[in-house]
């Protein structure tokens, strides 16, 4: 089952697994079309899935996507980040997290115990 | 809403006023942690600790662990994992320099290494104790934090910073306001590589800013504001590529807005298929000066809408930390009577003041460097003994504070020229006042093959090779004015692209071979050297290298300039001669 932390606190309850945007080597947010920034700024959820860790462009999209955007909406990653990337994404405006298969969520929300949260 | 948790804390925000400290001459003149810097790096700490021991039980793989160990400054090595210890542009407090002494005596062999970012390292300890020695060192508000990883390392500046006779602003405060705007920042850990910054505020450079991924130098404008001009894509390693002015003038209210435009088009368009070809050199050189200054203009334009610009009132919040120590008055005739007792002391004194010391802006006072490069010791080691003395020393004769070139020296700023004498002969019983600062024997050397992981020569054997050859010091003073680093791989840790004499280790069908360049120079002018030719055997080294120094010598009486530098004479003669002396001798 995949787990979903938001707010703090975690939830089990089945989730809708939709992806919005895969965030992929391919991937250049700056030459998203227009129409497809706006549509995509209209979701109520935005959910990001991160295909590897290493690749730190998803950092900048989803600061933009909270400044220059100005997307007041919950935003949401999933995929391949790392439980220990949560500090960073949350710091750059995300709110919650799917969290892969097995993943050890105790250690998840003691990091995230440790950071403020975010101000957007 | 003010964040409780400091290093990923992501509007920055330096208006609290809690970093508003009261400084008087008890206390330091350096960053002096507030609380909440405390606290943060606790948090930090206990987050690092707890993944380490999750590691260390087996529930984190290694290709998971990798990068939060390394953001960590933490490496696996060849022997023992190493650590890294962030200095921030080289300024240590001597309750500091005895915790890296504790931490040496307890948990390593006895010494740590000054590395060529004014870091300090530990190449013994055991992956056991990481944990404790973190937060032995975290009580003395020391950290490993980002001196590795694909981040933005630690801010490096000029080792004489506040007390050189020739800065036009003191870089210090703005170090400190870019240390923590860079230090957890949450958009930039995962860069598509590491990323170095480096601050002058004086004429000469002394920080290598052209040889940084951005390099800052403070500069008033025609109205007399301060900004800084900005230099970006200068680098060294495989593709040594001196950096690019991108804006002659950035004032100091924008500078942040500015490096986070840099760092954004960096992070989105830098190369992240091949890790040899993803600095931003190669991203500036591929797309080229102008097209990268138009990117960045444009970031900066969108980064204003809803970012502030620094206020001066920050902007002092920091610089309340570096205030001037209260200087005792030297009567001009105290320095005269010191000039004219100069004569009658020691020749060893003597070439200690000439090489060692130099010139303060306060009358009286000279800035000391303590020379790591005694024959003993591998080039920037530091005993734990010798680090405790030090501690004493800059307690006794510069007001607390020491600091760590990327020469692998150290230096203590602000002593009274009456107590020169005294400090001189403390160093000396510790072997550190060898007078060779600025000389053939002040080498800069990576720890090699006999640490590194990474490395494919051993490095420090050839330093001390050449150390042997080069140890009667009268000969030392008359070759003069020299550089020459060693790098015992491509990754050009020892900076020899710069250096009048750079040695690079080269590993041919598992052989080691050594490269040696010639008229390389860091500073206003720096260039990067030229390859000689072929590659020696290490025990064929320095026999070259005094073979170069003759050559020198022979040609510096050809004009009529007393002392000629050797890179000077290389200038005018031209690499050809040195390559038909060197080559023709040896065949």
């Amino acid at each position: 089952m995949t787990l979903l932390i938001k707010q703090g606190a975690v939830l089990t309850a089945p989730l809708n697994h939709s992806v919005d945007v895969r965030f992929t080597a391919e991937l250049q947010p700056e030459n998203m079309t227009p129409d497809a920034m706006q549509q995509l700024l209209s979701l109520q959820v935005i959910t990001i899935e991160i295909e590897d860790f290493n690749d730190g462009r998803v950092f900048s999209f989803i600061h933009m996507l909270r400044t220059r955007y100005q997307y007041r909406g919950e935003l949401r990653v999933s995929g391949q980040y790392l439980i220990d990337q949560m500090a960073m994404l949350k710091a750059c405006g995300v709110d919650s997290f799917s969290l892969p298969e097995g993943s050890d969520y105790e250690h998840a929300l003691f990091i995230l115990s440790k950071t403020p949260e975010n101000t957007f | 809403m003010r964040p409780t948790f400091y290093f990923y804390r992501f509007n920055f925000d330096s208006s609290n006023t809690d970093r508003y400290v009261f400084v008087n001459k008890w206390l330091l003149h350096m960053y002096q942690y507030s609380e909440q810097d405390r606290s943060s790096l606790t948090a930090r700490g206990e987050i690092f600790q707890r993944q380490l021991a999750r590691h260390l039980e087996g529930k984190v793989s290694d290709e998971d662990f990798r990068p939060i160990r390394l953001q960590q400054g933490l490496y696996i090595q060849r022997h023992a994992p190493m650590l890294r210890i962030a200095i921030p542009y080289g300024m240590v407090s001597a309750k500091q320099l005895r915790a890296l002494a504790d931490v040496a005596h307890r948990y390593d062999k006895d010494y740590c290494h000054i590395t060529t970012r004014q870091n300090v390292q530990f190449n013994w300890l055991a992956l056991n104790d990481i944990s404790t020695v973190l937060t032995r060192l975290a009580k003395a508000d020391l950290h490993s934090i980002q001196t590795s990883g694909n981040c933005i390392r630690n801010i490096t500046s000029d080792p004489f910073a506040g007390v050189v006779d020739d800065e036009v602003i003191d870089p210090r405060p703005y170090c400190e306001l870019i240390r923590q705007w860079s230090l957890g920042h949450p958009e930039f850990a995962f860069l598509p590589r590491k990323f170095k910054i480096s601050i002058t505020g004086s004429k000469k450079d002394r920080a290598i800013i052209q040889a940084h991924d951005i390099g800052l130098r403070l500069v008033f404008n025609a109205q007399n504001e301060i900004g800084f001009q900005v230099l970006v894509g200068g680098g060294l390693g495989r593709t040594p590529v001196i950096g690019t002015v991108i804006s002659l003038f950035v004032p100091e209210a924008d500078i942040l807005d500015y490096l986070t435009s840099i760092l954004r088009v960096y992070n989105q368009y830098g190369r992240r298929d091949n890790k040899y070809k993803a600095r931003i050199k190669i991203l500036v050189k591929a797309i080229g000066i102008d097209h990268f200054r138009a990117q960045v203009e444009q970031e900066l334009n969108s980064v204003q809408q809803y970012s502030k610009p620094i206020t001066p009132d920050q902007i002092e919040s920091y610089a309340v930390h570096f205030k001037q120590p209260e200087y005792d008055v030297i009567s001009e005739h105290k320095i005269k009577q010191f000039s004219a007792d100069l004569k009658h002391k020691t020749i060893g004194f003597k070439n200690w003041y000439q090489r060692n010391t130099q010139a303060h802006k306060v009358p009286g006072y000279r800035s000391v460097t303590v020379s790591l490069k005694d024959h003993s010791n591998a080039p920037g080691d530091i005993k734990n003994h010798q680090l405790q003395v030090v501690a004493d020393l800059c307690e006794a004769y510069s007001f607390g504070v020491a600091r760590t070139t990327h020469e692998q020296n150290m230096v203590l700023a602000d002593v009274r020229i009456d107590q020169l004498d005294g400090l001189w002969q403390h160093l000396n019983k510790l072997n550190l006042a060898s007078p060779n600062i600025g000389t053939i024997n002040d080498m800069i050397c990576c720890p090699g093959l006999d640490f590194c992981s990474l490395a494919n020569t051993q490095s420090i054997p050839v330093a001390q090779a050449i150390q042997n050859v080069f140890s009667d010091m009268d000969y030392v003073f008359d070759i003069g004015d020299l550089t020459l680093n060693i790098s015992g791989c491509m990754n050009a840790c020892a900076h020899h692209h710069l250096a009048n004499i750079g040695i690079l280790g080269v590993d041919k069908k598992g052989q080691q071979f050594f490269q040696i360049s010639l008229g390389g120079q860091k500073g206003n002018n720096t260039a990067i050297g030229k390859i000689l030719g072929p590659a020696f055997k290490a025990s064929e080294v320095p026999e070259v290298i005094e073979k170069i120094i003759q050559l020198y010598l022979y040609r510096r009486g050809d004009i009529e300039v007393e002392n000629e530098s050797f890179i000077d004479t290389i200038s005018r003669v031209g690499i050809q001669y040195f390559k038909e002396g060197v080559y023709d001798a040896a065949h």
